[in-house]
């Protein structure tokens, strides 16, 4: 309620300034806040890799298992990606089951790195219709300053790629680098003023009346969209905004071969 | 730790500042001394126990983290915060509110906000309210000219114990407000605000900052 | 899974090199979290924990309100990669009864009297599991309640004692935390106030004297840390030179 009421005043004060072209931090609308990726900080999981952006800071984690195949994927491996927007990371977030935020990141972050069939699933699958290698990628975001689904996704392919098979610890040979062929990028933009823009930090995206999140891979292609909250779209603005995300995402695939 | 006390180095630290001044000495002291949650400040012998300080046993602690302040006259110490801490409104605090209810001579105002506190709750802040002899400088005959119910206000604290606010300074006053016809966000049109689908006129107490969201 | 090891002792030095009386390394940043009203990110041994400080702020439901003080709230979570097999996420029994000491162990410290009908909530996300998952929270929840400016007796400082080879030890690694013959954590303020004690195992009363007496001392070294991390974050004129160069009060708490 009181969080609304600010928000309400803040509103006004960032219109103004998308009135003479200008963001809140400096940043140009196509641009991207400071990202940093750090791989292999939580020792326990097979991959993981600490995303910041800006101010949001998210951990990403990757178990792997053996298991059974989905019946009607028997020679596949399977991917489970779950999100916890646990309440350290923001005052407004409460504990308890996922709610359908948390739920959302996950589906769309998943159809990224599924549709892009960055992971080679037939490659998990040891024997057809028995035994196959389940990959659990579980986001958790210790820190919302805005824009989680962007963070999420690089986080969670950053730590895939820093994965190992434990094959070893389950007696099923040796242990081998997870197979990752492509790296699927989130760029997200709101609407706000008759304007795109890229990236929305916390404040922004608290305005926004629409999330538009493109996914697109390395050749340029998509794999992945979500547009989120109840004010429309035109057919000119979903145009411009998979242009600025095709950009966008090769600076940012640029940052992996740093890690 | 209980026999891991550093001794005080000669010249500095809470205990001498003091022992060499009397209570003469009208000035407010600033030391170094930089204390934590349960350092020992000094007895009760020597001081009262101040802002951010807790006393127990003959001793007055530190309650939080920061530098020792100590007020010789009054014989008060107290703990100036380095950190953070949970935000506490003044008088003379401007705040930012919403009117939720209007009566003759009052409007009743739920405080959201107040300009410094940036991204923190302030602890058990309420409803405050705006008298009618306060809501600026000349005679206002009609409340309802000034205030329209769910418009913010950017206003100043003027009485702490009852949450009375002013806005009589041109800086104060609604900050936002919505037209009481089709309820879209009105525009200032020189000294009033003009609803930009309807084309609604109506009056108020405005801030200089109407509009710009500058608290 | 690790198996039993023969001896956990070898001519003095436990399995890590260690001495009996030694704590694993400790590593403390303070306010990494910018939305957090107080943060602490804690690394002990190869524990990693994260630990967030909101309020006080308006506690819901309204029923819960104390018109009185405000009400500690404590959430101890696992992330669910945090340990070797993947922890489904959520609250599990052992969660829940960790959380409740863990509140148990700053009630008494926090000043709770100035700030009623709110809550002071602390989250504890433990990133990496090793030993001592439950003191490392409390140090670092300690920590990061003195980062957000509330009001305290004093800082708390944990850790954990146990039995292996016969022998007493400070700070149990997970090995000798697995097969050990008792684990006792505790917390304490530094003038000795005891306000988290658990203990699982068997020992005999001489021998819990003494895990007790060894407790303290290790609650000592954590404390200087703790101190040490202040000081450094809030103090930074004194801070290369330590605390010895600077002008200060006498350190320890109204308890002793």
């Amino acid at each position: 309620m009181s969080d609304d009421v600010m928000a309400e005043i803040h509103r006004d004060y960032l219109f103004n300034l998308i009135l003479k072209g200008e963001r809140d931090d400096g940043r140009a609308f196509d641009e991207f806040r400071d990202i940093t990726i750090e791989t292999g900080v939580a020792g326990m999981a097979e991959g993981s890799a600490l995303v910041t952006l800006g101010d949001t800071q998210i951990l990403v984690g990757i178990k792997i298992q053996p298991g059974e195949p989905f019946p009607d994927t028997p020679d596949v491996g399977v991917i489970i990606t779950n999100t916890e927007l646990i309440p350290m990371a923001s005052p407004d977030y409460e504990a308890g089951p996922p709610r359908e935020t948390a739920i959302e990141i996950a589906r769309v972050v998943d159809r990224g790195i599924r549709e892009s069939k960055a992971i080679d699933l037939e490659k998990l699958c040891m024997v057809k219709g028995e035994k196959v290698w389940i990959i659990f990628i579980d986001i958790h975001v210790l820190n919302n300053g805005g824009n989680i689904i962007d963070a999420a996704s690089i986080g969670s392919i950053a730590a895939l790629l820093s994965t190992t098979l434990p094959a070893e610890r389950y007696g099923l040979g040796e242990d081998s680098p997870l197979p990752v062929r492509d790296i699927p990028v989130a760029v997200t933009a709101i609407e706000f003023g008759g304007e795109l823009l890229l990236d929305p930090s916390l404040e922004e995206g608290k305005l926004a009346g629409t999330v538009y999140t493109v996914i697109t891979n390395s050749d340029g292609s998509i794999s992945g969209m979500q547009k989120s909250g109840a004010e429309p779209l035109t057919i000119d603005q979903v145009m411009r905004v998979v242009e600025m995300a095709g950009t966008a995402a090769a600076k940012i695939r640029e940052k992996f071969l740093e890690v | 730790m209980d026999d891991s006390s550093i001794p005080l180095p000669e010249g500095q630290g809470i205990t001498n500042d003091t022992a060499g001044n009397t209570a003469d000495n009208n000035a407010t002291n600033d030391s170094d001394t930089f204390v934590l949650p349960g350092d020992f400040i000094g007895t009760t012998e020597e001081f009262r126990a101040g802002a951010q300080t807790y006393e127990k046993t003959g001793g007055v602690y530190a309650a939080i983290t920061g530098t020792v302040r100590v007020n010789t006259a009054r014989r008060l110490v107290s703990v100036i915060p380095c950190t953070d801490t949970p935000p506490v409104l003044e008088r003379g605090d401007v705040v930012i509110g919403q009117i939720v209810g209007l009566r003759d001579s009052l409007a009743m105002v739920t405080i959201a906000g107040a300009k410094g506190v940036v991204d923190r709750e302030i602890p058990n802040v309420g409803s405050a309210v705006v008298h009618v002899s306060n809501v600026k400088r000349a005679y206002v005959k009609d409340i309802a000219h000034e205030f329209g119910i769910f418009d913010i206000l950017k206003a100043k604290i003027i009485d702490l114990n009852n949450m009375r606010l002013d806005t009589s300074e041109p800086e104060m006053g609604v900050m936002k407000a919505l037209c009481s016809n089709c309820r879209t966000a009105m525009v200032r049109h020189d000294s009033k605000l003009k609803c930009p689908e309807c084309g609604r006129i109506e009056t108020r107490k405005l801030a200089t900052g109407y509009g710009t969201g500058i608290i | 899974m690790s198996e039993k090891p023969e001896h956990f002792i070898v001519d003095g030095k436990r399995l890590d090199g260690r001495s009996v009386d030694e704590l694993r390394p400790i590593k403390i940043e303070l306010s990494p979290l910018d939305r957090a009203d107080g943060s602490c990110y804690l690394e002990w041994g190869r524990n990693k924990i994260m630990a967030a400080v909101y309020g006080p702020r308006e506690l819901h439901p309204r029923h819960r309100q104390n018109m009185t003080k405000a009400v500690v709230q404590y959430r101890y979570n696992m992330a669910a990669f945090s340990v070797d097999d993947r922890i489904r996420p959520g609250h599990s029994r052992r969660s829940i009864e960790i959380s409740k000491v863990g509140r148990d162990a700053f009630e008494y410290v926090v000043f709770t009297k100035f700030f009623p009908k709110t809550a002071v909530d602390i989250f504890i996300e433990v990133l990496q599991a090793d030993a001592g998952t439950r003191t490392a929270g409390i140090n670092a929840a300690s920590l990061a309640l003195a980062d957000a400016g509330i009001p305290m007796r004093g800082l708390v400082s944990a850790c954990a004692v146990g039995k292996v080879d016969g022998e007493i030890v400070l700070d149990l690694m997970k090995e000798e935390d697995n097969f050990g013959e008792a684990d006792v954590p505790i917390a304490m303020t530094a003038g000795g106030k005891i306000t988290h004690l658990q203990m699982d195992g068997n020992l005999t009363k001489e021998e819990f004297y003494e895990a007790l007496k060894l407790a303290k001392i290790g609650c000592d070294k954590v404390y200087k840390l703790q101190r040490q991390a202040l000081i450094e974050k809030y103090n930074g004129e004194y801070a290369e030179n330590g605390e010895d160069a600077m002008p200060q009060a006498r350190i320890g708490d109204a308890d002793e």
